[in-house]
């Protein structure tokens, strides 16, 4: 049976769907009667599904221009 | 939800050979002198470039000038790019070591690289109480992005350099560690703390009603 500590060590993979299948089975097992980590888990997902869904960090609209802008000139000084 | 395992599945892996393909194709292209495909390999990499800069930098001005800087060193040593490492992998590279330079040349003296003893021990939540059923429905897509992007900001920086790279560009675990010059167990143990530290962030957001009120 997994402790606490040990479930926060797997929530990784487990997130991932990378874990083993026995392991799975304890985590979950743990899962169905620990409330302190079904909510970790839970809102864990719930983040990686928020930051996932709202791409955040938009592109600065000119930023493929100034970068090409100074490809040119950087050829044409090579050239 | 995206698919997030670190293993890449069969259609991940025919799409990441085929951006390799094409990538690969516009490189040679460019060695052969046609400037313009650059564009192109810029098109396809400046958000990659541009949010790990955000990611390392913190400030939006420094990750546009890093990306613009970063880009132009790639296409002048392209030459000397030979395809020994994916020209993604590589473009990352130049461009994460820009954005080291700019914190060096701020005094911030921060490493990725840095290892940390007992980094995952050391951290323990603290916020127990229940999350709504849809929480992402309770504000607007506008309001969402503007939460995220400030608790993402809040992050210390390594922590918050893995978050970018594996959760908003969905890097595999490997590409990341790849890219940041970490080993794998590194990248998952700050992937972990740095999730569990933005979930602990967004939490009081997006807390059931009832929950509230037990602060």
């Amino acid at each position: 049976m997994l402790d606490c500590r040990e479930v926060l060590r797997e929530l990784e993979t487990y997130l991932d769907d990378d874990t083993a299948a026995e392991v799975k089975k304890d985590l979950e097992e743990h899962l169905g009667h620990c409330r302190h980590c079904r909510v970790v888990m839970d809102s864990t997902k719930h983040t990686l599904k928020i930051i996932a869904d709202c791409h955040t960090f938009d592109l600065p609209e000119s930023l493929s221009d100034r970068i090409m802008h100074s490809v040119r000139a950087a050829e044409k000084g090579q050239g | 939800m995206k698919p997030m395992s670190s293993i890449a599945n069969p259609i991940q892996q025919d799409r990441q050979g085929q951006d390799r393909d094409v990538d690969a194709s516009l490189v040679e292209r460019v060695q052969g002198g046609d400037t313009e495909a650059y564009a192109e390999l810029v098109r396809r990499h400046e958000k990659r470039v541009y949010r790990t800069l955000m990611g390392i930098t913190g400030v939006r001005e420094d990750a546009e000038d890093g990306a613009h800087n970063a880009f132009l060193k790639a296409y002048l040593h392209l030459k000397y790019f030979q395809g020994a490492s994916r020209f993604s992998t590589w473009l990352l590279r130049i461009a994460i070591n820009e954005g080291l330079e700019r914190l060096r040349r701020r005094k911030q003296t921060i490493s990725i690289d840095e290892e940390v003893e007992g980094e995952e021990e050391s951290y323990k939540p603290r916020e127990f109480r229940d999350w709504r059923d849809n929480p992402e429905q309770v504000y607007t897509k506008d309001e969402l992005r503007s939460l995220v992007e400030k608790e993402v900001m809040k992050l210390p920086v390594k922590y918050r350099v893995v978050v970018m790279l594996r959760d908003l560009e969905e890097q595999s675990t490997e590409e990341t560690a790849t890219a940041l010059g970490l080993e794998i167990s590194t990248v998952k143990t700050r992937l972990l703390r740095g999730r569990l530290m933005l979930r602990e962030a967004l939490a009081p957001y997006f807390l059931r009603e009832k929950e509230k009120t037990h602060a």
